[in-house]
């Protein structure tokens, strides 16, 4: 089970959950729900390596493309193959089965800098997109 | 473009309850999607969709002069319009510019109603007004009707039950006046999805009792309400164009592949640059085209062939329907025809595509 509370956010809506030095990727509930059915899912390949906040990987809906950044810098160690071949798994299951891909974090004070989920929620209320 | 305060449709509180996602759209605020656009568009494919079509323009022309007025103004032959057949005609600039492309059905001797796209309303009743030399009158009648549309191959058996109108004589593209749910209603066998379907226009004030009795009938035969989104999938699915996204002023019918829509043997508004133009051979042509690498093409994108740029995307998306990625985009003539293959450059990187025949989705009948 995953635990928002133990999560970390974008202000582009990804999440980030840490596993030791490891971080995986996803987009929030919140987003798959602004994106609609989500119908193509495009990832990095391992081995690349993104800046915090540099496109890793691009999300397409019915409607239209959208980007995914790093939330913080390092290197692409995982990539979800369900979610290329399943892309509704971002719609179904945006925290566990949706997830994009994990990257080997370089700088741990990044992951400090993101939002908590309570930041996050207040972000979405005040109309932010 | 002025702001101002998006207006709300007589099914605005219905798709509320409902907890359709909704946005603003061309003025009006519409439901993108109640559930999911896919699940909405696979309904309306193989069961029934039911759609708020309020927003849709609507203008009355009366008057001894509205037959000639509306020929004069439309490529279309309005004649076509007797025996309650609904006429698909663009609406040309003196230039062949396409201004919109307008439904027209014949209510009775000299009265015609008009459906026009939302966005375009204003233009159109502005150029209506501004060439007006017959003397008709023309009505802004927007308030009058709220629209809902029941489309997919279960529409005819839900509407059976609360239409007073034997369905079974209705015609596709024919329309007729009769009652629905006891209220005056005008139906056409007509929609924007490629399925069979019908249009209905009520009393804004009994439009939301309707569209409730439709979804409750329609439930157990699997009828969804249905999104903007979904709309926008099933009719390029269907390979109608989009005015404003797949043809503008820019465009005369030529291009848009609209030629059966003019009628060359009258006299219209922008007949003239028409014939300039088919005299000089049109420079690029609007194809319906299928992605062969995996790449879904968007507004916008430039077209390619070897290196060169071609032209560009004007719709494209996921077909739900087919699985596979298409759009519609404006190429060279050289590069138009079936079979044809040139690139898409989406995010950056060359994906190819094929023109294919459109419409993309074709109902068994």
């Amino acid at each position: 089970m995953y635990d928002l509370e133990k999560m970390r956010f974008t202000k582009t809506h990804e999440w980030f959950r840490v596993e030791g030095n490891i971080g995986y990727v996803g987009i929030t509930d919140h987003a798959q729900k602004e994106i609609t059915d989500v119908v193509f899912v495009e990832l990095p390949n391992l081995g690349m390596e993104f800046s915090k906040g540099a496109e890793a990987a691009v999300v397409e809906s019915v409607k239209a493309a959208f980007s995914i950044y790093a939330p913080v810098s390092g290197k692409i160690v995982k990539a979800n193959s369900d979610v290329t071949k399943d892309p509704s798994l971002v719609n179904k299951s945006p925290y566990e089965e949706g997830w994009f891909y994990a990257l080997e974090i370089k700088d741990k004070s990044e992951v400090d800098s993101l939002m908590t989920y309570k930041d996050y929620e207040e972000f979405i209320k005040t109309g932010a997109h | 473009m002025t702001h101002t305060e998006d207006k709300k449709t007589p099914l605005y509180e219905a798709h509320r309850s409902l907890n359709a996602k909704i946005v603003p759209f061309h003025g009006w605020l519409l439901p993108i999607q109640y559930t999911s656009i896919i699940e909405e568009h696979n309904a309306t494919r193989t069961k029934a969709g039911l759609f708020d079509i309020s927003h849709l323009g609507k203008v009355e022309v009366t008057g001894k002069g509205a037959f000639e007025f509306l020929q004069l103004l439309f490529t279309n032959d309005i004649s076509k319009t007797d025996s309650r057949k609904i006429v698909y005609s663009p609406l040309c600039n003196r230039n062949g510019g396409i201004l919109d492309d307008v439904f027209i059905y014949n209510l009775s001797k000299d009265r015609y109603i008009l459906i026009v796209n939302a966005a375009t309303f204003e233009k159109d009743l502005a150029w209506f007004n501004s060439n007006n030399s017959h003397r008709v009158d023309i009505e802004d009648i927007n308030d009058s009707y709220g629209g809902i549309a029941i489309q997919g191959p279960a529409s005819a058996g839900i509407l059976q039950n609360i239409c007073e109108a034997d369905l079974k004589e209705l015609k596709r593209r024919r329309f007729c006046e009769t009652k629905v749910d006891g209220f005056s209603c005008l139906l056409s066998r007509s929609g924007y999805t490629g399925e069979d379907g019908f249009e209905l226009f009520v009393a804004p004030e009994e439009t939301e009792k309707v569209w409730g009795d439709l979804i409750n009938i329609g439930k157990p035969y699997g009828l969804l309400p249905a999104g903007l989104g979904a709309r926008d999938t099933l009719r390029l699915e269907a390979g109608c164009p989009l005015y404003g996204i797949d043809m503008d002023e820019s465009k005369t019918p030529l291009e848009g592949g609209l030629e059966r829509t003019v009628d060359l043997n009258k006299n219209f508004i922008g007949k003239e640059a028409i014939l300039n133009r088919k005299a000089q051979g049109i420079k690029e042509v609007l194809v319906g085209f299928k992605m062969r690498e995996r790449a879904i093409p968007r507004t916008g994108y430039p077209i390619e062939k070897a290196n060169k740029r071609i032209g560009a995307v004007t719709s494209g998306t996921y077909s739900p329907t087919l699985k596979e990625n298409i759009g519609f985009g404006y190429v060279t003539p050289d590069n138009s025809a079936i079979g044809k293959e040139f690139d898409v450059i989406i995010h950056a990187e060359r994906k190819k595509a094929q023109v294919v025949e459109v419409p993309f989705y074709r109902r068994k009948r």
